[in-house]
């Protein structure tokens, strides 16, 4: 009992934590999703996007780049940095890819766009739906099948605890939020909704075995 | 007995291996001097295989670029103006006025941009299109869109800055009588008759719309007449210039009098010469979109349904009628929501491959694989040979699942994965419940098939949430979300089947 106390109440600190980070600096968002600026180019050779992240992190001197290949024919390419790109950066890369490929690309073959950021809202409002709606007949399921509301509070509460605790990892660590982070959340969801059915089956299943016990013969 | 009982295992084991060989490593054969797979491929999510990316921006932002050079001449000539009017005794008001205006200009430039990104949401959730992510730059209403890659895409990205002002106007004043306001919501639909499909648009009016629509069709009876001057008919004059984008039948309450680009302009000749004599012509309605007449139309009754009905044509091969219905969707996405306020171009269109590398995939799964491994050597250390046992029925277990996810043309994307790993997770669990319940050397073979009734019992009590979850999922239209749900829920199924074929046959065995 002492020890959900003290887990109780570790677990509210971590939560004040992560929306007092929140508020004041935010989730850290991955590159997919962040403002920056994307160069696109075509070679005119078969290229590997692999080869072409390597050339871009010399020139940005960063990890955090970027590479994904441009329709279908497998040499074009893009490029995305959150840095600023200037033209010295693009000659760099002109003359490292025509190095690379043995081509003949000047700067003006690669186009230079500035990317807004993806609101997050954006990426987790889908989910609201699917989430709700089978919070909501999940707990209907739970009414009808241990009848009370014990269950129902408990689900709630694990649901609330499992998915509050992820998105805290992913504030107060600073883990970049990218495409993993919704399927991460659906997992943990599919999961806590699981492990508390069977343990409330089990809890059902001692139940009725004490009720078979206590049954005078 | 136990030898029979081996042979069995032996037997699934065998039939386990088979089955995982299809699925892992595939069927090919021999077509035109090439290997290739007799099993459907996966179909992969837009997260893996890539989308289409798209720049839309404003169409003032482009013409300011090009009119920069003008802009700095005319900058020029406001800076000697002003130094004129810094002369004049009312100078600092007059630059106090100017500077007002332009702050209005701007905000209300920010408040267009804002609305027109709501235009583009709206219009790409009425044409069912959930699966997109927008980015919106404030400042230059700079629009980056990433959408699902498929036959509709290009017709989408065809219609979607389209201003959209949607007009039904008095075809002889020019009188604007109803507009995107008045409208309730647009149903385009295919009825098959007789070997060919028809393919038909209904436009439904709201409260007020409704009201005007029965005055119009009171009032635009194909029996009503109206005395034409030369001086009313200046709007005419439009008509002649205009193309039909639908090809216009009448339904049972409509009479089209106009009906391709050509008769529009025979129709305004007629009108030419009644205008000469002033003679009487039939009072019609146009139908426009962004002032091109979709359809020139009077009514035969009096409709109070608040119901258009149009034809967009018949139609008997299906690529035609597919085109058809995606261009209906279009119009209809673009009639039900409000006009652009101001206009916009698409300046980049390309085709990108997935955010999630192949190497990426890779990692995923092998790392669904190392927890699969841990959990699986967890349970041979647990139950010895009853623990390998588990391990090969999962594995089995996958491969079938696998192999229903190909010829389901289920969807794979990221949380697709992720379900897979969490399907085989699951049917290691119950695995794990059977074998504690059943470990007990004493039991008879009768108690063994009753402890494996009651733990399957349990298992398909305890997965009714997912089920509730995974059909839920089902319906989203969100490529993640739907993949999730599809793959969960055939997991579910084939795992109860396999349990009670595969496991079952084990467990019963004498």
């Amino acid at each position: 009992m002492k020890s959900k106390k003290i887990l109780y109440i570790a677990l509210v600190i971590i939560f004040i934590v992560a929306i007092i980070m929140t508020a004041t600096i935010g989730l850290k968002v991955d590159l997919n999703y962040a403002e920056g600026n994307t160069i696109t180019f075509t070679v005119g050779k078969s290229i590997e996007t692999k080869e072409i992240k390597e050339i871009a992190s010399q020139i940005w001197n960063s990890k955090n780049i970027l590479v994904q290949e441009v329709e279908l024919f497998g040499d074009s390419a893009i490029i995305k940095v959150t840095e600023n790109v200037t033209d010295e950066q693009v000659q760099d890369l002109c003359s490292k890819i025509n190095e690379k490929y043995g081509v003949e690309l000047t700067s003006s073959n690669f186009s230079i766009e500035h990317i807004s950021n993806v609101k997050l809202s954006t990426i987790v409002e889908p989910y609201i739906i699917p989430f709700g709606l089978s919070t909501l007949l999940i707990v209907g399921f739970y009414a009808v099948r241990y009848k009370g509301t014990k269950k129902m509070i408990e689900l709630i509460r694990n649901l609330i605890i499992s998915e509050g605790l992820l998105y805290s990892i992913y504030v107060i660590a600073r883990i970049p939020v990218n495409e993993l982070v919704m399927s991460i959340a659906l997992l943990v969801y599919a999961s806590t909704i699981f492990m508390s059915t069977i343990k409330s089956e089990m809890q059902l299943d001692t139940k009725s075995a004490k009720k078979e016990e206590n049954k005078p013969e | 007995m136990k030898t029979q009982k081996k042979l069995n295992i032996a037997l699934v084991i065998l039939i386990i291996i088979l089955v995982s060989l299809i699925s892992f490593v595939g069927i090919y054969h021999l077509d035109k001097n090439q290997m290739v797979s007799s099993l459907p491929n996966y179909i992969l999510g837009t997260d893996v295989s890539g989308y289409r990316f798209v720049t839309l921006v404003p169409s003032e932002i482009q013409s300011d670029t090009e009119n920069e050079s003008i802009d700095l001449g005319e900058a020029k000539i406001e800076d000697e103006n002003s130094v004129e009017t810094e002369n004049n005794t009312d100078g600092e008001s007059t630059e106090n006025q100017n500077e007002d205006n332009s702050a209005e200009k701007e905000k209300e430039k920010l408040n267009n941009y804002k609305k027109a990104e709501e235009v583009f949401r709206a219009r790409l959730k009425a044409l069912k299109i959930d699966d997109f992510v927008l980015a919106f730059d404030e400042k230059t209403g700079k629009i980056e869109l990433s959408l699902p890659e498929n036959e509709q895409t290009d017709v989408i990205l065809s219609d979607l800055v389209q201003k959209g002002n949607f007009e039904v106007s008095d075809t002889n004043t020019g009188e604007t009588l109803l507009t995107n306001k008045d409208v309730k919501s647009v149903n385009v639909s295919a009825t098959d008759t007789y070997g060919y499909s028809i393919v038909g648009m209904d436009i439904n009016f709201n409260l007020n719309g409704t009201k005007i629509f029965k005055d119009i069709t009171e009032q635009y009876n194909s029996n009503a007449t109206i005395i034409v001057n030369a001086v009313d008919n200046e709007t005419s004059e439009d008509t002649s210039e205009t193309e039909n984008n639908v090809s216009e039948e009448t339904t049972d309450e409509n009479t089209t009098q106009e009906n391709t680009s050509e008769e529009n302009t025979t129709d305004e000749n007629a009108v030419d010469e009644s205008e000469a004599s002033g003679e009487e012509v039939n009072k019609t309605i146009d139908i426009k979109i962004d002032d091109t007449v979709m359809l020139s139309t009077s009514f035969d009754e009096v409709i109070d349904s608040g119901k258009l009905e149009l034809s967009m044509g018949s139609y008997i091969d299906e690529t035609d009628l597919k085109s058809a219905l995606y261009g209906g969707y279009n119009i209809a996405a673009i009639i039900e929501n409000d006009p652009l306020p101001i206009d916009y171009e698409i300046t980049g269109n390309i085709y990108v491959g997935g955010t999630i590398q192949t190497s990426d995939i890779n990692t995923i799964i092998y790392v669904l694989i190392g927890i699969g491994v841990v959990i699986s050597i967890a349970m041979i250390v647990k139950f010895k040979m009853k623990g390998v046992l588990s391990t090969i029925l999962s594995v089995g277990y996958i491969a079938v699942l696998l192999i229903a996810l190909r010829y389901t043309n289920v969807t794979l994307s990221l949380e697709g994965i992720f379900a897979i790993g969490f399907a085989f997770i699951l049917n290691l669990g119950f695995y794990y419940v059977l074998f504690e319940k059943i470990k007990d050397k004493k039991l008879t073979r009768e108690e063994k098939i009753e402890n494996y009734d009651k733990t399957l019992k349990k298992y398909c009590i305890s997965i009714i949430p997912l089920i509730i979850l995974s059909i839920i999922c089902c319906f989203i239209n969100w490529d993640s979300i739907y993949s999730f749900g599809m793959v969960t829920f055939w997991a579910i199924d084939i795992s109860i089947l396999y349990n009670l074929i595969v496991t079952n046959f084990i467990v019963r065995s004498k």
